[in-house]
């Protein structure tokens, strides 16, 4: 029986604390996988190699790989020797996270010119005996599988003379996969998405922003890690999600800093489809990622857009560069700190600045659109009226279809400004040219009608007209306002024709000048006139 | 089902006396990386001496017959991952998986590129019945018919297909199998080809079949005609042709199962490199044209060596063998290609 008092000792740590430490952080069989991969990346492997078959799964990195002394120190539980600013995983717990995985973890590290050493995990023992502990428990039998004990008869380091590591590296050799696990991993799509959202990986070839946006993490000492995979039979190397059949031919890719001066937490990359949702729900929105491991998933930022559609427009990465920035053991977010508060006001701002950039290209989509529009309106426009003739009607309707298009490229009028005049200019001119043609069909059109009803009046008049009298046009200039809505049939007082002409000098003709405005006004008579 | 070859003193010289200075020629002068197909064995130790030649690798492991079924499977694929090499590997026997086109826990069998070294050892009599999952009847040596087919299937495929690097059109089969026979199944099997019809009966003079019981280790000629007629037909559809080196005798580990006497293994192995021929020759090229009368070698633990040893219906033949004066002499009429420019097989 225990004294009543004294100090805690080793004792006082059951074996059960494993499972309740495993279970809990790594509750998916690729997060195992992951946490390897981390060591991988931790230890400056130029190429990961992960190979999934149903009795063995493997890590294999071509990292600096461990000495006698790292070697020992790694199986240690919940110790780590690792800086947190500057490694992914440092909390000595990630080695076993291989715990439900597999009965027999091996680990064989070297490194340059060292001795090949092998660590060994004998989970499978370690759940036997948990289990046979459990069943005392049950039967009333005081506990007698303490931590220190269970793990000392089940976790060892030895030299290894396997020559499993070439030159220098660790190879993670998952044995006897528990039939579960291997479910898991052997489901190609899944294991891919995920190393995808977890792994430093290079972009594909192909993909057009690769080359800017890989130039840009090499100047920001952001390194990436190719990884190859093998399920079974397929082999693959994998590479960030990103395709260019998810963009439209719009999409524009622009980097933003997060944070400033002292408070520089990194950068981010973002692709904006124009004024298209992304057609890959998951890769909607911007994720985070410290070393290349993504901190949460895309829909952590999503409430941070105040215009939701912005964030289903674009699809990027925040790489956080801070030191102080830790992820949390769940890598689900940062720690707590007072960093971590700056870091999220950066990156509020960040958004802002974002959806700002989405707002403008939304406007300059919108108006290229208008501006599209019109100029095939236009080529519309020209062939109807050539086909209208002296069709008045048809002349109207088109009269006022062109001021529709007129007006609404005149909302745009400003974005296009930006964009270059030279759009807007030459959609402007075929206005003018298409409205200038439909003045002069309809002024041909009242002047026929005058000749006639001219010829109608004389004969009326009984006095007949020479048949070789030319009919000579009747020519309409109207000067004023006043004299146009005089010709409209619109009764204008003197005053208000005085008025009128008052401000038609002191103002109408600051903006414009007299000869263009009276043609405005004699057309706008012609345009009018057969109403 | 018997259990897996181990390595034994014999097999190890034909390993290292006879296929390894083949492999190793066409290696360092073609540059040929094999992908290897076959049963390595947990430890793979064939895979690991050749290891430097071999790019990729197709393991198959049969179930252990006691105990934890799977502990050699696994240990075959802890061999593989720790020593680097590079491949996919089948739960089951060969035969069962080419036939039944997936292995004991379901996984799907495929064949993307050309296999480059056939390394078949047939566990069990090549003329025992398969189950396939199917209505009809499959004798084992049928997987053979299988794999060739799948090798012509993948190498049609691949040179169909758009990689600027063509499929290699060359390959090497080591077949090794159990002198062991049904006296049933050996006229059964022998009765209508006419390629062994003159050998048989010569043999048949010099060597009368008993009228019944297994043949074990004796009459090795009708495992010699039975193969060769096989192979024959086989690489006669997708028009390979191919060169028979002379087959080797000798004695595996014997097969010991509980409370029984120890089972000998008389086993007969072949190297044959084979090679997708022009489609414009009419008859794809099978030599020597003799092969059957060519005496077979024998394997001597005392000499490390394998020594002429003709068999029923065979002539004498004398000196050392050494494979690759073997392949020079003979070599000439395959003509490989390799599909590289410039390259056939010279002296």
């Amino acid at each position: 029986m225990p004294s009543a008092t004294g100090a805690f000792s080793k004792q006082d740590i059951g074996g059960e604390i494993l499972p309740i430490l495993t279970t809990g952080l790594y509750q998916d069989s690729l997060d195992a996988l992951r946490e390897y991969v981390q060591n991988a990346v931790d230890a400056n492997s130029k190429d990961i190699e992960i190979v999934i078959d149903p009795d063995v799964a493997s890590v294999s990195d071509t990292g600096t790989g461990m000495d006698a002394r790292t070697a020992r120190l790694a199986i240690r539980l919940g110790i780590s020797e690792k800086d947190p600013t500057k490694h992914v995983g440092f909390r000595g717990i990630g080695i076993y996270s291989g715990f439900n995985l597999c009965n027999t973890l091996e680990i064989y590290t070297k490194c340059k010119d060292g001795i090949e050493y092998m660590l060994q995990f004998r989970f499978g023992e370690i759940r036997k005996a948990l289990s046979i502990e459990a069943e005392r428990r049950r039967t009333g039998k005081p506990p007698q599988l303490f931590l220190e004990e269970l793990l000392s008869k089940n976790i060892a380091v030895t030299e290894s003379n396997q020559n499993a590591i070439e030159d220098s590296g660790t190879k993670v050799l998952m044995r006897e996969l528990v039939p579960d696990a291997y479910l898991r991993l052997q489901k190609w799509t899944t294991v891919e998405n995920y190393l995808q959202q977890v792994v430093p990986l290079p972009f594909r070839d192909e993909f057009r922003f690769k080359q800017q946006i890989e130039k840009r993490f090499r100047e920001a000492d952001y390194r990436i890690v190719p990884l190859t995979l093998q399920i079974q039979h397929q082999r693959e190397q994998i590479f960030r999600p990103y395709t260019n059949d998810i963009f439209s031919e719009e999409a524009k890719l622009k980097f933003f800093p997060i944070g400033t001066g002292s408070h520089k937490f990194g950068f981010a990359w973002v692709c904006i489809n124009d004024r298209v949702v992304l057609p890959e729900q998951g890769l909607r929105g911007m994720l985070i990622k410290k070393a290349g491991f993504s901190i949460g998933t895309r829909a952590h930022l999503e409430s941070y857009f105040k215009r939701p559609v912005f964030n289903r427009r674009v699809t990027g990465e925040v790489i956080v560069q801070h030191a102080r920035l830790l992820p949390n053991a769940a890598r689900s977010d940062f720690e707590h700190n007072s960093v971590r508060q700056s870091f999220y006001e950066a990156l509020a701002r960040f958004i802002t600045t974002l959806s700002l950039w989405g707002n403008k290209i939304q406007q300059e989509g919108k108006a290229k659109a208008v501006l599209a529009e019109v100029n095939n309106e236009m080529v519309d426009m020209e062939a109807c009226i050539l086909r209208a003739g002296r069709d008045k009607d048809e002349l109207i309707r088109l009269s006022v279809e062109l001021a529709d298009a007129e007006r609404r490229l005149k909302l745009h009028q400003d974005t296009l400004k930006t964009l270059g005049t030279e759009g807007l200019n030459g959609a402007l001119s075929r206005i003018g040219i298409c409205r200038k043609t439909i003045r002069n069909a309809l002024n041909e059109t009242n002047q026929s009608r005058r000749k006639l009803e001219a010829a109608v009046a004389k004969l009326v008049s009984a006095k007949p007209a020479s048949s070789t009298e030319t009919l000579k046009p009747i020519e309409i200039r109207i000067n004023t306002l006043a004299e146009a809505l005089d010709n409209c049939g619109v009764r204008v007082p003197d005053e208000a024709a005085t008025l009128i002409r008052r401000f038609e000098e002191e103002f109408i003709f600051t903006k414009i000048e007299p000869e263009p405005y009276k043609t405005m006004l004699t057309e706008f008579v012609a345009a009018t006139e057969d109403e | 089902m018997a259990k897996a070859f181990t390595d034994n003193p014999e097999k190890r010289v034909v390993r290292d006396r006879w296929n390894f200075p083949v492999l190793d020629f066409l290696h360092r002068t073609y540059g040929i990386k094999y992908r290897y197909f076959g049963l390595p064995g947990p430890d793979m130790l064939d895979v690991l001496e050749w290891k430097h030649m071999i790019d990729e690798v197709v393991a198959f492991q049969i179930p252990d017959q006691a105990g934890n079924l799977r502990a050699s499977m696994e240990q075959l694929r802890r061999t593989m991952r720790l020593k680097s090499i590079r491949g996919n590997t089948y739960f089951g026997s060969f035969e069962d998986v080419v036939l039944r086109r997936q292995d004991n826990d379901g996984i799907r069998y495929v064949q993307n590129n050309v296999i480059t070294l056939y390394n078949l050892d047939f566990c069990n009599e090549i003329c025992s019945p398969i189950r396939t999952g199917g209505t009809d009847k499959v004798v084992r040596f049928q997987a053979i018919r299988r794999i060739i087919n799948d090798q012509s299937d993948c190498y049609a495929k691949l040179r169909a297909g758009s990689s600027l690097k063509p499929p290699p059109s060359m390959f090497i089969m080591l077949l090794t199998v159990r002198n062991q026979i049904s006296v049933a199944n050996a006229r059964k099997y022998l009765r209508n080809s006419v390629r062994t019809k003159l050998f048989r009966a010569q043999c048949e003079s010099l060597e009368r079949l008993p009228p019944s019981g297994q043949l074990m280790g004796t009459h090795s000629w009708v495992l010699k005609a039975l193969i060769y007629d096989m192979l024959c037909t086989y690489f006669g559809t997708p028009h390979i042709s191919a060169l028979f080196f002379p087959s080797v005798l000798y004695t595996g580990t014997p097969i010991v199962k509980a409370d029984e006497a120890p089972v000998p293994s008389p086993m007969i192995h072949w190297m044959v490199l084979g090679n997708f021929a022009d489609p414009s020759e009419a008859v794809p090229n099978l030599s020597p044209e003799d092969f059957l009368q060519k005496s077979s070698g024998l394997v001597s633990l005392q000499t490390q060596s394998i020594a002429w040893r003709a068999q029923s219906g065979e002539q004498p033949d004398t000196g050392a063998i050494d494979p690759l004066k073997w392949l020079h002499a003979y070599g000439g009429d395959v003509r490989p290609g390799l599909n590289v420019p410039g390259m056939a097989i010279t002296q």
